[in-house]
């Protein structure tokens, strides 16, 4: 693809930018829940601790 | 919890509030019949008025209590500010609901407001940055706001599965935050040679983000003060005992926010080498800005915090809150357009005025009548140290 | 010159927008702007202010009737700009050397600033060189008129729902459909004034009329450069300044200043959540850790009381061992010693 107007340029970077950011968020959340998922006895040892 | 509404509505704030609500209804008509140009003071060299500096640009930056309370409890684990979260979540969701009430007044075709999310996004606009996690941010504090109603309401379920996305919500609100703060300020970096070159800088996005963090410190602190006396009755024993420790707190943090903004100020000017414009009437008011709502609620804050001196530090929030109104309107009308003759310069019109009034009056109607049913300033009984 | 550059928010992330003054990939691949794009040259020495390209503008684009007549030279005495039924105006200036006149109207940036900064893609770069705008998805923001460095786009400030920015299209439509063949504007300047055609061309016919004439000209061809450069161009005799064209605009063009603050936007939503995760994670781990130790701490507070309570009672023991055992003695003693007296009396007796 080529570009004569670098505003055309950045329009299409900026496209695919936004769509990754869209997949940074998910991401993060799924490798978050990932790894934490064998994590609840764990999460819930303050509560207990609490008494 | 029917303490409002037993009471005759014919109160004193109730009749000032039926006044501005009329005179907005009526100003509503006229901008949706007879346009902008009828009601407002904009022209063709003025295109942005006082509802992008106050309602957009102001609303934002004092909404930033949110962020700023539910991350400093939330992740940086200062449990001890724990009650002061609701309320500051409630003000930050009511301010940008009418962030985008306001909008449509503003632009001229509201219906189509959502073009730039869902039909035609331009990417490369500062202002499509904004628009978007604006529109998320809503989304997100919603969601942080409704177990607030769900306790209410008595709808245990949805409560606590929502209480589990705390942190979740709280990271992803930062993270938004830090975006549209900062863009409202990169708007401008698109207009060098109509910004006087005191407020201009390629640094603007640093500075609207960072004056954000002690602007909604210092509107957790104003707004908690103005809530004590009406609201005293429904406030718990931990809310009442922690008070004073968010005041010292948020006092300390202010402090060092505003100083860090402080030096981020004179960079800027030191950036393009624009010491000079310091020794002229434009610089003199830059000074006032920055020396005496800058510098100087910094040093107060100081002083307040260290000699635990709650009633100074009552006094500098609202002097820091006015001082990020002066900023905003400085950098998007005062210093706008500078080079214009005094002929050609805006200033609002009456009516414009009073839809600001308007908006302003029906986000505290909605907060008195929130406050005084959902457990704002106490603990719901049932979930008790469920945090 | 001022470069208008971010340093950026992320110092640390070393994230600096270098880009120089022309619109550059960070590669170094510059937008040089479409081949075949056309332009308007504009000679301030030509124009006598006779206002027929403003008539032509209002016909061509069937704009509404203006308040006073095209043929009425009095409304040159005030400085006008573009507004919602103008697309072009005439001004003159008064300079020492007499009246000079400038056309104003969109200059079609080569890089548009109302393009860079609309958030519906309302605005357009055509490849013949202008810059046109989609009614259907505007919002009505007014962005595009803050951004502009020209003041040029105009809003319909009276039309309460519908509003639309109205703004010269260098008849790019007409053009396209063939009604014209050169802008309206152009068409109708009985001095040459306005030259249509290839703006690289332009630019050659610009630079051979100052060498050719170097006494009647600026040495400078506005918009060759300025705000990136623009595809309508202008040399005059009088200082541009005073034909109301800022000299101050620079040549870096909007998008390039807005592409730091832009570039920042992806590493604040890659880096927060996993520095703020780390904040988080840190402080959970030192809650955890406070509540180990001061369970730790109750449980040796709790041996501590178990092992002082066994030693007293210990000592209790001992102590009720020894006066046990000094009862028994004591007993022994008065027993012995009372067998003794006994003794003795027994002696005595």
């Amino acid at each position: 693809m080529e570009f004569y107007v670098y505003h055309d340029f950045m329009m299409h970077t900026k496209n695919i930018v936004y769509i990754l950011m869209g997949l940074f968020v998910v991401g993060f959340w799924g490798l978050w829940a990932f790894m934490t998922s064998r994590d609840e006895e764990i999460h819930k040892m303050p509560e207990h601790d609490k008494e | 919890m029917t303490t409002e509404t037993n009471k005759s509505l014919m109160t004193p704030a109730n009749i000032i509030t039926g006044i501005f609500l009329a005179i907005g209804l009526v100003i509503t008509v006229l901008r949706f019949t007879k346009g902008l140009g009828y009601v407002t003071n904009l022209d063709q060299n003025n295109p942005w008025g006082v509802w992008i500096s106050f309602d957009l640009l102001c609303g934002v930056a004092l909404a930033a209590g949110g962020y700023t309370t539910s991350s400093a409890c939330y992740i940086f684990g200062m449990k001890k500010y724990h009650s002061a979260v609701r309320p500051a979540i409630l003000t930050a969701f009511l301010g940008y609901a009418l962030v985008v009430f306001a909008l449509h007044y503003d632009v001229g075709r509201p219906y189509r407001l959502v073009y730039p999310l869902f039909v035609s996004p331009g990417t490369t606009s500062l202002l499509f940055e904004v628009g978007l996690c604006v529109f998320l941010y809503v989304t997100v504090l919603a969601i942080e706001f409704s177990p607030a109603m769900f306790e209410w309401l008595g709808m245990k379920n949805l409560r606590n599965k929502i209480h589990k996305l705390t942190l979740a919500l709280t990271v992803f609100g930062v993270v938004l935050s830090t975006l549209h703060q900062s863009s409202l300020g990169a708007l401008y970096i698109a207009a060098p040679s109509k910004i006087h070159p005191l407020w201009y800088s390629p640094y603007l996005a640093v500075l609207f983000f960072i004056s954000s963090i002690p602007a909604g410190l210092s509107m957790v602190i104003f707004e908690g003060t103005l809530a004590h006396k009406p609201w005293h009755h429904m406030m718990d024993k931990t809310h009442l005992d922690e008070h004073e420790g968010v005041i010292l707190g948020f006092a300390r943090g202010a402090s060092i926010a505003l100083a860090a903004y402080f030096c981020v100020k004179i960079v800027a000017v030191g950036y393009d080498n624009n010491w000079h414009y310091l020794a002229t009437g434009w610089g003199a008011w830059w000074l006032v800005e920055v020396l005496g709502f800058v510098a100087l609620p910094s040093l107060l804050y100081a002083i307040g915090s260290r000699e635990k001196n709650i009633k100074l530090i009552k006094w500098t929030a609202a002097l820091t809150v006015f001082g990020i109104i002066l900023n905003r309107f400085n950098v998007s009308i005062v210093a706008f357009n500078y080079t214009l003759p005094s002929s050609q310069r805006y200033f609002p019109s009456l009516m414009e005025i009073g839809v600001s009034i308007f908006v302003v009056t029906v986000g505290v109607t909605a907060y008195r009548f929130i406050v005084s049913r959902m457990p704002i300033f106490f603990e719901h009984p049932d979930y008790k140290d469920a945090h | 010159m001022k470069r208008r550059q971010f340093l950026g928010l992320l110092g640390a992330a070393g994230i600096t927008a270098t880009l120089g003054t022309e619109a550059q990939a960070a590669t170094g691949h510059s937008f040089d702007g479409y081949p075949n794009a056309k332009g308007v040259l504009f000679d301030s020495t030509r124009c006598i202010g006779c206002r027929k390209c403003e008539a032509a503008c209002n016909k061509v684009n069937k704009l509404p009737a203006p308040a006073k007549p095209f043929d009425d030279l009095k409304v040159l005495d005030t400085e006008r700009r573009t507004d919602e039924k103008t697309y072009t105006v005439v001004n003159k200036y008064v300079g020492k050397k007499g009246p000079a006149f400038r056309k104003v109207q969109c200059n079609h940036c080569q890089e548009p600033a109302c393009a860079s900064v609309c958030f519906v893609k309302a605005f357009t770069k055509n490849p013949d060189g202008s810059v046109t705008y989609d009614a259907s998805l505007c919002v009505g923001c007014r962005y595009c008129m803050v951004a502009c460095p020209f003041n040029i786009p105009a809003y319909e400030y009276n039309d309460p729902i519908t509003p639309r920015i109205m703004k010269c299209t260098m008849c790019h439509d007409q053009i396209t459909k063939g009604e014209l063949s050169a802008p309206g504007c152009v068409g109708a300047c009985p001095k040459e004034a306005l030259l249509y055609g290839k703006r690289k061309d332009l630019i050659e016919v610009a630079r051979e009329r100052i060498r050719r004439n170097p006494e009647r000209y600026q040495d400078h061809i506005y918009g060759e450069k300025e705000m990136g450069g623009t595809n309508w161009l202008y040399v005059s005799g009088a200082e541009f300044k005073d034909i109301g064209l800022r000299e101050d605009l620079g040549t870096t063009s909007v998008p390039t200043m807005t592409a730091g603050p832009l570039s920042v936007v992806p590493m604040v939503a890659a880096l927060w959540p996993a520095l703020l995760g780390g904040v988080w994670a840190m402080n959970k781990r030192k809650e955890k850790v406070a509540a180990e130790e001061q369970k730790a701490a109750v449980k040796a507070a709790k041996a501590e009381v178990k092992a002082e309570a066994a030693a007293k009672l210990a000592k209790e023991l001992e102590k009720a061992e020894k006066d046990k055992a000094q009862a028994i003695e004591r007993e022994v003693k008065r027993a012995l010693e009372e067998a003794a007296a006994a003794k003795k009396d027994e002696e005595g007796a």
